[in-house]
């Protein structure tokens, strides 16, 4: 009897199905990356161009040479709005758990991007690991039909060149949604955000003649950073303003340094392996606020193209010395270029709340107009640690003869 | 199986090669005189006349001579036994006369003088001897005499001891039980060289009449669970016991449920490390599959190598045991918990190839799982009947169908494929057969609810799965010891394995313990040391103690009482 | 009532699994904003008293069951009405955590699904292991407390190595002076999940190692609270104190911002697991506590009430709120009003009386009439 009633309920479970969730893989639209742009006009609309990946092309048997990304438009009031009206073209399910690439265009950045990213973050499907990119000066629906050689997923090349990039040149950091939205709510300061650009010709840029080719002729290069401040683009930053942005955040994994060599004729190349930026903040005088940065790296030499006798531990301190200036100088170039553009882009608002919450509270509200006067200096002590496999470079020998 | 119901019709005996009189006729038979042709004659008739039954008549006795009657039934008989012992004895010349003539002198002196053989028992009635007869024994009736003399000279062809079909091993004993209760006695005997195994014996089966026999160690037993066996087997009623699994589904503790409670074995080094262990082994004529009881989960995943091999690879293999379970288990369903409900969670190049190979495929997955595991069910049922002739082709043929024609053809995906043979092989690995057919069907169970709910329906049906799991008892024992009320002394051997002389650090104490152990963290009971003592003769039915209770107590005292 | 025993283990596990039900994942404490680990400590604290409070009580009465030892303190009548509105206090509260669990399911994970149909299933589930008794649930307790505790080390283990945690968003500490932190304590951390131990008095009586169970007892609302505290707190170093406050399952957030070498991402399939694991087991106590307390006040055999409860409480699940923010709304409400009188009053009564009953030594039963009610 007890079965009888157990069987019972099962069998009416079972009859009140109709597995309202699963869905088939082939019934989905993978989306791998989606790009905004803002239509000008009476109304601001947003458009949305999604790049759908196509499974058949990239490993199945049956591809037909078409290309391993599709890309649909949408308009709508609202990015989520645009998206939706994307599956007016799209045949399936459209699936956004696998974006690795979101690219904004610098037109809808300098607009303001305070309206798309709640979407993202509230969706549960949508990735928090997605990395953010600014379009510098195009289309970001022109981005997001790049084709690329290595790797058939063209937002997840964008996605590896920021994560490579940042990691062996420190020209940027990865950008995720949550850093963006944190970036927004820090006072008088904003978010940056990685730029891209399509180097070469756009057009052709969507076809696969692109790359069947050995020289690609379009290409997506990353593209310094954007400063926001608040939720709108004020400026660019680029290469040694950018890697000063890295390094005052301590964020700076690897990079490539080149200076002089000391007093000789020359150049040496440094890869700087390990760093780390110690900041302190001092709110003592609210009305002066002081910050300090202590940098401290790790490099190795790589380039020795000087006869410069590094066995020498006083020309080793010499050599330091270089790169230290080098160093201070990228970081203060960097902040120079947000206290222009009036925004502080290094979270130092954060720093000085977490010093001196008292005073703090009575600066806030003026932070914005704080920080282009704040005074902030820099230390930077590096230590080379080795030069691989020579100590003195045959440039040594190469002055000694004539 | 032919049924015992039916009786043999009346044949007239044929002339045989055995030293019987079968010229006998039935008419002849009633011509021997007195109470050997009575009896005889019922017996015969019992019989159907059956031709196989033989029946020799002596004249013994030197100066006051008497009739004998030997009866037995061909090839149940160790023939050269009764050829020398029986018959030879009976009519020797060397022992002389009885001092008088009377039934009663020539029977005592039969026991005493003249019979050789190793056993002799006095019967008072046929249905006795009848049994006897059954059993292999010769029946001597003597003239005058209501009673007769039941000789044992069983024997009789058997399969010889070989490697054991199911539970191999690498390294290990290769020997298994056969279909002859004595010669599997003789088995445990052999490595139990104690006087401390006893057995009983008792016949189940209205019809079979099959010969049961429980073993246990009597010291380190519990009285209670032996009590508990011994009741549960007498309660029995069942027409005919043909394999040890017809008295599994009655003596095991009645829940509705696919996991085995009680476990069987083809190999004795097996049965006896549970013996030591202090459980109750029940050896079925017939079978080789001997019953071991009580059990809990984590037996079924030990096998016997885990002893002969080093304790850390034995830790390596048990824990991959334990992984086959759950891949068996919820294999399938995670598949398609994935692919349908939770597609975020494949990486992404995994989720591209996915979604290819899904293209052109017609089913949705959980249509596709169903199909591919039932396939992989007819597959399995086919290959166990195979002629060994035919096994191969069946193999390869299976495997190209059901892999590769059905992927080429585009039906199923090839992820699945690999999904369903993965999960086959793990229900292998699982060493007893049994739990790897609970596991078997409870994954359908799984495909349905991950089908329906995804993650959700697996992780709850987890829980449920669990759940029924600490539900079930095994003779008192809760099933998922030494997990679940947690017993830390039995960790030692329960999912890992310590080296020996960590495990048998107390000798015999540390293994008595384990079921006790078990048994008292769930309920805290204090164990006195009335198992000690000698225990009283079981009761109704013939015991088969080869050594009687004058053995004195042990000193080892038991493991119970150090538990609590 | 039957008499199984449960061992202190499993009383560890079945306390640590309820604290940790739904208070895993959700946003605990954060209305103290950055010093909400404080909150959550400060609620520990509370935990341990009321739990002091009744393990009080069950040593004064062994084998006893609250309903029964309420007539004894405060009178027959009294005791019964007390015993009475917890039941249906019990019933409501498992109903609120039952649609907890099912709202949770349905924004994370499976969305079209009815609300109906991911209830009714777990209450089934949670219907059938009680139906099998008490003792399979702790049991199983265990072993899900084992599994939860791999996937707790598996995930923390991930969020280390993926250099996330930012510990500095956790300062600066007390920024706004400990009125925050107080508020958060009194509005919600005692009573969530701390106070709720209050139904663990139902199992007491069931202990078979008195002095062990307790002691097991003390062990896990310590245990708990640190973990929730330090999880909470880790929240916050990850997605900043903003984020973690707007997310009603922080902990989600967290987990799938874990990622190494793009291979093991997403993870978030676990928290789900351990929510589901956690809200059953929390239903299942709420749910057992008012079972054996209507079954010993009105005489029924409880098995027989099983389906039928957990009809009711399946039910009232979905009736409780239409959306899911009146639902929330709901819920503070009833932890402003209903709370401080089951959580602290009604222990205090019962506290206190049971000291005065001790004091009159335990010869006379029932003519205490303490503080009317």
């Amino acid at each position: 009897m007890k079965y009888v009633r157990v069987l019972l309920t099962l069998g009416l479970l079972v009859l009140i199905t109709g597995c309202w969730d699963s869905i088939e893989l082939n019934r989905r639209a993978v989306v791998s990356g989606v790009a905004m742009d803002i239509i000008p006009g009476k109304e601001e609309r947003i458009k949305a161009t999604l790049q759908v990946i196509v499974a058949d092309e990239i490993s199945g048997k049956t591809s037909r040479g078409g290309t391993p990304v599709s890309v649909y438009e949408g308009e709508g009031k609202t990015i989520f709005e645009a998206v939706r009206n994307t599956s007016r073209k799209v045949p399936r399910y459209l699936s956004l758990g696998h974006i690795s690439a979101i690219v904004i265009s610098e037109d809808l950045a300098r607009h303001g991007i305070r309206d798309l990213l709640d979407f993202l973050e509230r969706d549960a499907q949508v990735r928090s690991t997605s990395l953010v990119f600014i379009a510098r000066g195009q289309q970001a629906s022109d981005v997001m039909s790049v084709l690329t050689p290595l790797g058939k997923i063209p937002s997840g090349d964008l996605f590896q060149k920021a994560d490579a990039a940042s990691k062996l040149l420190g020209y940027n950091y990865r950008v995720q949604i949550d850093d963006i939205i944190r970036g927004m709510q820090a006072s008088g300061g904003g978010p940056v955000i990685n730029g891209v650009e399509i180097e070469g010709n756009i057009e052709d840029a969507s076809k696969s003649t692109n790359i069947q080719q050995v020289d690609t002729p379009s290409v997506l290069a990353l593209s310094g950073i954007a400063a926001f401040r608040k939720d709108k683009l004020v400026g660019w930053l680029d290469t040694e303003q950018s890697r000063g942005v890295t390094w005052a955040n301590n964020h700076m994994k690897q990079t490539v340094l080149v200076t002089g060599c000391a007093k000789l004729k020359g150049n040496v190349s440094y890869s700087i392996i390990r760093s780390i930026t110690k900041r302190k903040g001092d709110l003592g005088d609210p009305t002066h606020p002081k910050i300090h940065l202590d940098v401290r790296a790790q490099a190795n030499i790589r380039e020795l193209d000087c006869s410069m006798d590094i066995t020498n531990a006083d020309n080793l301190t010499k050599l330091q010395h270089e790169v230290d200036q080098n160093i201070q100088q990228m970081i203060e170039a960097s902040i120079k270029k947000a206290q222009r553009l009036h925004t502080d882009i290094f979270e130092f608002g954060d720093l000085l709340e977490r010093e001196n919450p008292k005073m703090w509270k009575k600066v806030r509200a003026q932070w914005g107009d704080l920080f282009p006067v704040t005074k902030i200096t820099c230390e930077v002590h590096t230590v080379i640690r080795s030069a691989e496999m020579r100590n003195k470079s045959y440039h040594y020998k190469l002055d000694q003869t004539k | 199986m032919k049924r015992y119901t039916s009786q043999h019709k009346k044949q007239s005996l044929t002339a045989n090669a055995e030293p019987a009189s079968s010229s006998d006729s039935k008419q002849s038979e009633s011509a021997i005189g007195g109470t050997i042709g009575e009896i005889s004659g019922q017996i015969m008739q019992k019989f159907g006349n059956s031709p196989d039954l033989s029946l020799r008549l002596f004249q013994i006795g030197q100066k006051a001579s008497t009739n004998v009657a030997i009866m037995y039934m061909k090839g149940m008989v160790n023939q050269p036994g009764i050829n020398e012992f029986v018959a030879g004895s009976l009519l020797s010349d060397s022992h002389g006369d009885p001092d008088q003539s009377t039934p009663e002198s020539w029977m005592t002196f039969l026991m005493n003088r003249a019979l050789s053989t190793g056993e002799a028992n006095i019967v008072h009635s046929v249905k006795d001897m009848i049994l006897a007869i059954l059993s292999g024994d010769t029946v001597i009736l003597i003239e005058d005499c209501q009673d007769g003399i039941v000789v044992g000279t069983r024997g009789g062809e058997h399969r010889t001891i070989t490697e054991p079909t199911s539970q191999l091993v690498v390294r290990g004993a290769k020997d298994s039980f056969v279909e002859s209760l004595s010669i599997n006695l003789s088995l445990v005997r052999r490595r139990i060289q104690s006087p401390d195994l006893w057995l009983e014996t008792i016949k189940i089966g209205k019809n079979s009449q099959t010969d049961v026999a429980m073993l246990y160690v009597h010291t380190i037993a519990e009285q209670s669970l032996v009590d508990e066996v011994r009741r549960r087997l007498s309660s029995i009623e069942i027409n005919e016991v043909l394999e040890s699994a017809y008295i599994e589904e009655f003596i095991q503790d009645h829940t509705f449920t696919p996991f085995p409670t009680v476990f069987n074995t083809e190999r004795p080094d097996t049965a006896v490390s549970n013996l030591l262990e202090g459980r109750v082994v029940l050896i079925v004529d017939g079978t080789p599959f001997v019953l071991i009881m009580p059990v809990v989960f984590a037996q079924f995943f030990q096998s016997a190598e885990d002893y002969s091999q080093r304790y850390d690879i034995a830790i390596l293999m048990r824990l991959v045991r334990y992984l086959c379970f759950i891949v068996l288990l919820l294999g399938p369903a995670v598949y398609i918990a994935l692919t349908t409900f939770h597609y975020e969670m494949i990486p992404t190049q995994l989720l591209i190839s996915l979604m290819a190979q899904r293209e052109g495929v017609p089913f949705p997955a959980f249509v596709e799982a169903m199909l591919m595991e039932i396939a992989f069910e007819i597959l399995r049922e086919a290959g166990v009947r195979m002629p060994r002739a035919i096994g191969q082709t069946v193999s390869i043929v299976g495997a190209l169908i059901l892999g590769e024609a059905v992927v080429q053809a585009g039906i199923i995906t090839p992820v699945m494929v690999i999904v369903v043979s993965l999960t086959g092989i793990a229900s292998f690995a699982v060493p007893a057969y049994n739990l790897a057919i609970a596991g078997r069907i409870i994954r359908f169970a799984f495909m349905v609810l991950s089908g329906l709910f995804g993650f959700y329906g697996i992780t709850l049906g987890l829980i449920v799965l669990v759940a029924h799991m600490n539900s079930l008892r095994s003779f008192g024992i809760p099933y998922m010891a030494p997990f679940s009320p947690f017993v830390l002394s039995s960790q030692k051997d329960a999912v890992l394995l310590f080296p020996y002389w960590m495990l048998n650090s107390k000798g015999q104490k540390k293994k008595t313990s384990k079921i006790q152990g078990e048994r008292n963290a769930e309920n805290k009971l204090h164990v006195n040391s009335s198992n000690v003592s000698n225990q009283t003769t079981p009761g109704q039915w013939g015991t088969r103690k080869d050594e009687d209770s004058s053995a004195s107590p042990k000193p080892q005292q038991q493991g119970g009482t150090s538990e609590s | 009532m039957e008499k199984i025993k449960c061992s202190p283990y499993q009383f560890f596990s079945l306390m640590i699994l309820f604290q940790f039900g739904t208070a895993l994942v959700v946003n605990l404490g954060l209305t103290a904003g950055r010093d909400a680990w404080m909150a959550i400590l400060l609620g520990t604290v509370f935990g341990l008293f009321i739990f002091w409070g009744f393990s009080y009580l069950y040593r004064l009465f062994p084998e006893m069951l609250p309903t029964d030892y309420n007539k004894i303190l405060l009178g027959k009548v009294a005791g019964t009405i007390v015993s009475m509105l917890y039941m249906v206090f019990f019933i409501y509260v498992a109903s609120r955590d039952l649609r907890d669990g099912g709202t949770l399911i349905l924004s994370s994970t499976l969305r079209q699904t009815p609300l109906s149909v991911v209830n009714a299933l777990m209450i089934l589930s949670v219907a059938y292991v009680l139906h099998k008794g008490i003792e399979v649930l702790a049991r199983t307790a265990l072993l899900f407390m084992v599994l939860e505790l791999i996937i707790g080390l598996f995930t923390l283990s991930l969020l280390v190595f993926s250099d996330i945690i930012h510990w500095e968003r956790l300062l600066p500490m007390l920024e706004d002076g400990f009125g925050p932190v107080w508020k958060a304590v009194i509005q919600q951390d005692y009573a969530f999940p701390f106070g709720e131990v209050v139904c663990f008095a139902s199992i007491l009586p069931f202990l078979s190692h008195g002095k062990l169970g307790i002691k097991a007892g003390y062990l896990s609302i310590l245990i708990a609270g640190l973990v929730l505290s330090f999880i909470s707190s880790i929240n916050i170093a990850v997605l900043g104190v903003d984020m973690a406050s707007r997310a009603p399952l922080p902990l989600m957030t967290t987990i799938s911002k874990a990622s190494i070498t793009e291979f093991i991402q997403r993870n978030d399939i676990l928290v789900v697991m351990t929510l589901i694991i956690g809200d059953f087991f929390k239903v299942a106590i709420y749910f057992f506590a008012a079972l054996i307390g209507t079954s010993s006040l009105s005489g029924i055999p409880y098995r027989k009430l099983i389906y039928p409860v957990a009809l009711i409480i399946w039910g009232l699940s979905l009736v409780v709120a239409q959306s899911m923010p009146e639902h929330l709304e709901e819920g503070s409400k009833v932890l402003y009003t209903a709370s401080p009188v089951f959580f602290v009053v009604f222990p205090l009564l019962l506290f206190v009386a049971g000291w005065i009953y001790s004091k009159r030594n335990r010869g006379k039963p029932q003519e205490e009439e303490s503080a009317g009610d």
